[in-house]
Formats: C-alpha cells, sequence, structure tokens
C-alpha cells in the first residue's frame, strides 16, 4: 500500500474540497489516511474480515458518493466513522446478517446471538479476543468509546441509541470481558 | 434506591484504559483501493436536497392499517370462497405489484434484497388469494413504503452518516417483510379454512 505524498495531496480540507469536486486522486488520499481505522473499525463491530473489507469498500463508495453533502460541521474522520458505523448496523439488522454476528433490538439490547462465539486463535492481544467474543451491543459501545475514545453522547448518535443504554451497556461489556479475561488467566 | 454507576470514567477503569492503548489503525489484508476505485466510476456524487420528512416517516403507519385489514379479512365470513378468489384473480391481473426499489445508496446489501424476493416469491402466491379489497390495500400501501422508501434513500445518498435515516430506511425494509409476511400467514389461514 502506497502512501500518497502529503505535501502533494495539501491538507485534509483541502482535498475534501478537491474530492468533492470529483477529484478521485484526491479521495484516494483521504482513502489511504483513513482506511486503517475504518478498516479496524469495521472488523472490531463485525468481528469478520471478509465483512469488514466489504464494508469498507461500501464506506468510501458512500463516502464519495454523499460528500457534496458534507459541510465540514464535523471532522471528516467522525463522518467517516459514522458512515461504516451504519453499513455495520445496516449489514447487522438484515434478516440474514446473522451469520457473523448477533442482532440487537432497537435500543442495542441483544436479541440472540451465536452461543459459541468462535474466537480467531491467531488473535495475538487477549482484551482483542475479549472485544470480539463480547455481544454485538455491548460490543458496539465498547469498541467505539474504549478504542477509538467517542464519548457516550457521540457513540449514542452513532449507534442511535439513548446515552443511558450505552452506558448499560459499556457495563454490561466490562462485566463480561472481566469475567473472560479472569477465566483465561486461571485455565 | 440504589443508583448504579454505569460510567466511572476510564480513567478510574483498568480495562478501559488498556483498551484505549489499542492500535486504532489496523491495515486491511489487501489493497481496497482498485475495487473502490472501479466502483465510484458507477456512482454519481449527489447533490443536497431536501428530505420529505412526513413522507419518510409515513411508512411507519402503513403496516398498522394493512394488518389491521389482513385481520378483518381472516375474521369475517370467507362467504362463497371461490367465487371471492375467481373475483381476486381477475383484479390481480389488472394491477401490477411493484416491490420496493431502495436505491443503490441503500446500504442494503444483495443477502438481504434476495432474502426479501424469497418471501416475495410466496407472497404473491398468497397474494392472489386475497379478497380485492386487500388486495387494493396492499399494493397502494406497498407505494406508500416506496415513496417513503424514495425520500429517506435520497437523504441517506447526501448524509449517510446519519443513524436516523439509515434506522429509518431499515424500519421501512422490515416493515415491507412484514405486510409480505402477513399476507402469506393469512393467505395460509385463509387456505387452511376453504
Amino acid at each position: 500500500m502506497t502512501e500518497p505524498a502529503k505535501d502533494a495531496m495539501g491538507d485534509e480540507a483541502e482535498r475534501v474540497a478537491r474530492a468533492r469536486n470529483g477529484d478521485v486522486a484526491a479521495f484516494e488520499g483521504l482513502y489511504r489516511d483513513h482506511v486503517g481505522r475504518v478498516y479496524g473499525l469495521c472488523l472490531r463491530m463485525t468481528g469478520n474480515p471478509a465483512t469488514a473489507e466489504d464494508l469498507t469498500q461500501d464506506t468510501f463508495v458512500n463516502a464519495w458518493r454523499s460528500l457534496p453533502g458534507y459541510e465540514g460541521r464535523s471532522r471528516f474522520s467522525s463522518w467517516l466513522h459514522r458512515i461504516a458505523v451504519n453499513a455495520v448496523l445496516a449489514q447487522r439488522r438484515a434478516p440474514l446478517g446473522r451469520n457473523e454476528v448477533s442482532m440487537t433490538d432497537d435500543e442495542g439490547g441483544t436479541m440472540d446471538f451465536a452461543a459459541d462465539q468462535q474466537l480467531d486463535d491467531a488473535t495475538p492481544i487477549d482484551l482483542e479476543r475479549a472485544i470480539s467474543a463480547l455481544p454485538p451491543g455491548a460490543r458496539d459501545i465498547m469498541v467505539l468509546h474504549g478504542i477509538y475514545g467517542y464519548s457516550h453522547e457521540e457513540a449514542a448518535g452513532m449507534l442511535d441509541l439513548a446515552v443511558g443504554t450505552c452506558k448499560a451497556q459499556l457495563h454490561r461489556a466490562r462485566q463480561l470481558m472481566r469475567a473472560r479475561l479472569h477465566v483465561e488467566q486461571h485455565t | 434506591m440504589t443508583t448504579i454507576q454505569f460510567d466511572r470514567g476510564p480513567q478510574k477503569d483498568a480495562l478501559l484504559a488498556q483498551a484505549s492503548k489499542l492500535p486504532r489503525e489496523i491495515a486491511p489484508p489487501r489493497d481496497l483501493w482498485p475495487a473502490i476505485r472501479a466502483k465510484l466510476a458507477d456512482q454519481a456524487q449527489v447533490e443536497p436536497r431536501r428530505i420529505n420528512w412526513p413522507m419518510a416517516l409515513a411508512a411507519g403507519f402503513v403496516v398498522a392499517s394493512v394488518s389491521a385489514l389482513l385481520t378483518w379479512s381472516l375474521m369475517r365470513d370467507p362467504g362463497p370462497a371461490a367465487g371471492d378468489r375467481a373475483l381476486a384473480s381477475v383484479v390481480a391481473t389488472q394491477a401490477e405489484l411493484v416491490p420496493v426499489n431502495y436505491g443503490p445508496g441503500s446500504a442494503l446489501g444483495a443477502a438481504q434484497l434476495k432474502a426479501r424476493d424469497d418471501l416475495l416469491a410466496q407472497f404473491r402466491q398468497r397474494l392472489d388469494q386475497m379478497p380485492p379489497e386487500t388486495r387494493a390495500a396492499v399494493i397502494k400501501n406497498l407505494a406508500i413504503i416506496q415513496r417513503a422508501a424514495d425520500e429517506i434513500g435520497a437523504a441517506l445518498a447526501q448524509d449517510p452518516a446519519s443513524g436516523l435515516l439509515t434506522g429509518l430506511l431499515l424500519s421501512t425494509y422490515r416493515d415491507e417483510l412484514k405486510i409480505y409476511s402477513k399476507v402469506v400467514t393469512a393467505g395460509d389461514a385463509l387456505t387452511r379454512r376453504t
């Protein structure tokens, strides 16, 4: 993966402006700068590398199509992340999106999920594995708030949930992770 | 009353502190740009326009009315069922049923649309067994859902970051499936009664 020379591409605002006018090269620069975070977000929320690749592609294609409507009121990265989260949620809530992740109800509560959550043995970090084993509602908030640093209010907006629901899900996530990490440490 | 403190702040929670140190960037296993670049050629950038919120919100009210109509159809005396069905078949040929089109920017994937189409096949069979007025109402309500999907889809194309719009579109999709499902279920019940 080649990194475009930032001097040549100019700063992000300029690249966004150029991309809004149909400059694909400028948009590629934005892609190169942000793909790691978008893919990381999708991978952690879905737990499936192939799905995360598809959703990452969808995110950038949707962003390209919608750039004329981006008014710069939020950071470009936040805007992009919201698109990614929407893509994940749309994929998850569909009737056939259940092979990779659990479904959540409108409040983000878990309706049901695979009882035998398969962990990727190649995942090197216990914490990552504990996060990937969380039910989706709890995992979403742990990823957005815990890893990516969004506030409860921001995460609630992204997930279209009440702030209180996000806090409850985070509480649940921490309990489940502590239990799992404790078991792993003692086996 | 005991208040549970859900949010203790990341500085006080070792688990959250560790999570915040995880790398935020993960490189995908392959360069996704060529595939994205190829898709951009087919994607026109969308100029902002105003959303018709009343129409977008209307779909939520549709399912209840269709549901009530189907319930009424099941509760009433079936009467000369064969005659009704013959009439229904005649009407069925007069009004074309068009499934809802969600557009390219809807975030609905091929799997979701395939699920809809699978249900649609059963729905078409059962709809022909419905009384003419029920069938007409179903088609009319699907048209309303289509208009709602158009409005939401247009707004979502401009603002794909909107969780509200995504939720509305998914609700619209689920509403469409509910209508199909209710017709299939009602058709099964009618078949059992006759």
